[in-house]
C-alpha cells in the first residue's frame, strides 16, 4: 500500500456536488482527493480474504453469545434480549456492514467492526468511484458496493413484510442523511416501495401499538441509520417489543452483538490462530501496549492508547460507564503524519470494497478524511 | 477486476446534489406534506370535507399509496386489511380515520446529532 500525492481535479468540490456529496468540506476538510492510496492486487485479495472469513467467525460469535447468554458482558439490558434472540432464529435480514482494519507490513488486523450503523458508505460506493473515472479510468477498484447493494435489496424483499420498506435517520445531519438516501436509491432501484421518515418523526399509535409514519401510515419494514442501543433506551424503546405489527429492522437487532466492541474480546477467544484478530479481553491482563476502547464509543471517543503501562494518548467522550475491551496495540502506519484506517465493506454476506479515512494522529474521530483508492 | 461495472443514481442526484456544504438539510421532504385534518372520536357522522370521502381514499389504494381505505357507509364501517383482529370488529372504532392528537412522536433521536461512525 502506498500513498501518493496528487492533484485535485479542478472545480473538484462541483464535481462531488453534482452527484449529492454536500459534506465534503466541514471545519477541516473530509474529502481529500490531494492524495490517493494505491493497492496491488495481492494486497486487495488479502483484504477481501480476511473480510469474507471474518464475517463468518462474526456470525459463529454471536450464535457463541447467544448460546452462552454472554449478553450482561455487552451491556445489553434483559428486556432486549428476546428481541435479539426473535431476530436472529427467525433470520432477520443484515444488508451491510463496515469492518476497519489496520494495514501494515503486508500484515491486516482488525481494529473494530461497524456492523450496525456504518457510515462513509456512498464516499465509498460513489464519490471515490467518479474520482477514479476523471482520474485514470483504466484503473482498477476495489469497489463493488454499489451493484451489490442493488443486488442484495432484490434478494431481501423476500424477507420483508408485504408493503413499504422505510428509511430512517437523524434530522440535522446531512452526512446521515446521504448515506440513508443513498442506500434508499438503491432499494428503489431494486424495485422496492419506499418513504424517507427521520427517526424523530416516527410516530406511536398507542390505540393500535403501532409505529406510525408522518403520513400515519403503518410502518411494516424499516431500514435505520440509528444505533440499536438508543433505541433500546429511547422513550418508544419499550415500543419496540410491544409493536403489532412487529417491523422488520434494518439493521436487525443481533446486530447488537456485532456492533458492540465486546464482540472483539469473544472472536478473540473463539479464534486465537485467526492472523487477522489481535489479543483482545475484557481485562487487561499481560497487556503492556494495548487500547482500552469502551463497548459502545464511537468516532474514536474515550479511547486510551497504552505502551509500556504508560497513557500515551487519551481521547474524550461520554463513553466508559458501560464497560471496555483491551485491545493488543498495532499501530496505524503513518505517512508523512497521515495515518490511514482501511474501512472494508461487506454487503449481502460478501466483501463489497473498501473505503480509507486518514487521521494525523493515531486514533481515527470524526475530523478523518477520506481519501480515494486504486490498484495497481 | 474489482470495479463496479455500472453506476446509476435515481433518487441521491435528485434530492441531493442541490443541497450546499449546510450540515442541515435546506427543507424536509416534500413529501411530509402532512395532513391538516384529523377525526375525533366524538364525531357522529363523517366529516363534511369532501376531500375524505371514501372515493379519495379508494382512488390512493389503487394507485398503490396507502395501506388503508375506508368505507362511510351508515355504520362508519372501516376495512383496514392489515388489522390484525380481522375485518369488522372495530366498526365503532372507525370514528377514528386520523387520530392525529392521539399520535405520539419524537419518542426516538432525543438529544442524538449523528450516528456517524
Amino acid at each position: 500500500m502506498q500513498r501518493i500525492k496528487t492533484a485535485p481535479r479542478h472545480h473538484w468540490q462541483e464535481a462531488v456536488e453534482k452527484i449529492g456529496f454536500g459534506f465534503h468540506s466541514l471545519d477541516v476538510p473530509y474529502w481529500d482527493e490531494s492524495a490517493y492510496y494505491s493497492f496491488t492486487m495481492r494486497e486487495i485479495d488479502l483484504i477481501e480474504k480476511a473480510t469474507a472469513e471474518l464475517w463468518e467467525k462474526c456470525l459463529i460469535a454471536v450464535q457463541h453469545v447467544m448460546d452462552h447468554h454472554l449478553y450482561a458482558q455487552f451491556h445489553i439490558p434483559e428486556n432486549i434480549v428476546p428481541l435479539i434472540v426473535k431476530s436472529w432464529e427467525e433470520d432477520h435480514p443484515s444488508i451491510y456492514g463496515r469492518f476497519d482494519f489496520c494495514f501494515k507490513n503486508n500484515i491486516l488486523k482488525l481494529l473494530e467492526f461497524n456492523a450496525d450503523t456504518p457510515t462513509s458508505l456512498y464516499e465509498a460506493g460513489i464519490v471515490q468511484w467518479y474520482w477514479l473515472q476523471d482520474f485514470d479510468a483504466s484503473k482498477d477498484q476495489f469497489n463493488s458496493i454499489h451493484e451489490k447493494l442493488v443486488a442484495y435489496w432484490k434478494v431481501l424483499k423476500d424477507y420483508l413484510h408485504p408493503g413499504t420498506l422505510h428509511f430512517s435517520c437523524l434530522k440535522e445531519t446531512l452526512e446521515d442523511l446521504t448515506n440513508a438516501e443513498y442506500i434508499r436509491d438503491c432499494a428503489i432501484q431494486a424495485g422496492l416501495d419506499t418513504q424517507l421518515v427521520f427517526i424523530d418523526d416516527i410516530g406511536w399509535e398507542p390505540d393500535r401499538q403501532i409505529f406510525v409514519d408522518l403520513d400515519n401510515k403503518p410502518i411494516q419494514n424499516l431500514f435505520k441509520l440509528y444505533p440499536w442501543e438508543w433505541l433500546a433506551t429511547d422513550e418508544f424503546g419499550p415500543n419496540i417489543l410491544a409493536d403489532r405489527n412487529q417491523v422488520k429492522w434494518i439493521e436487525p437487532a443481533w446486530k447488537m452483538i456485532l456492533s458492540n466492541k465486546a464482540i472483539l474480546a469473544v472472536l478473540w477467544e473463539l479464534f486465537p490462530d485467526c492472523p487477522y484478530l489481535l489479543p483482545t479481553y475484557f481485562e487487561k491482563k499481560n497487556l503492556l501496549n494495548y487500547a482500552r476502547k469502551p463497548l459502545l464509543s464511537r468516532e474514536g471517543a474515550n479511547i486510551d492508547l497504552v505502551i509500556n503501562n504508560t497513557t500515551l494518548l487519551q481521547t474524550s467522550g461520554e463513553y466508559g460507564e458501560e464497560g471496555y475491551i483491551y485491545q493488543q496495540l498495532f499501530e496505524l502506519p503513518a505517512y508523512e503524519g497521515n495515518y490511514p484506517v482501511i474501512g472494508s465493506w461487506v454487503i449481502g454476506q460478501e466483501p463489497a470494497g473498501i473505503g480509507i479515512r486518514e487521521s494525523d494522529g493515531l486514533i481515527t474521530n470524526n475530523l478523518s478524511r477520506f481519501v480515494p483508492h486504486l490498484i495497481n | 477486476m474489482k470495479r463496479s461495472k455500472q453506476v446509476k443514481l435515481v433518487l441521491i442526484t435528485a434530492a441531493l446534489a442541490s443541497c450546499n456544504r449546510n450540515m442541515s438539510p435546506a427543507g424536509e421532504d416534500p413529501s411530509y406534506t402532512s395532513d391538516p385534518v384529523y377525526y375525533d372520536k366524538t364525531m357522529k357522522q363523517p366529516l363534511a370535507d369532501t376531500a375524505y370521502d371514501s372515493t379519495h381514499y379508494l382512488n390512493q389504494q389503487a394507485s398503490g399509496s396507502p395501506l388503508w381505505y375506508y368505507s362511510f357507509n351508515p355504520n362508519w364501517y372501516l376495512y383496514y386489511p392489515y388489522f390484525p383482529y380481522g375485518y369488522g370488529l372495530y366498526s365503532q372504532q372507525a370514528l377514528i380515520i386520523q387520530d392525529k392528537k392521539n399520535i405520539a412522536r419524537k419518542g426516538f433521536g432525543f438529544g442524538a446529532t449523528t450516528v456517524s461512525a
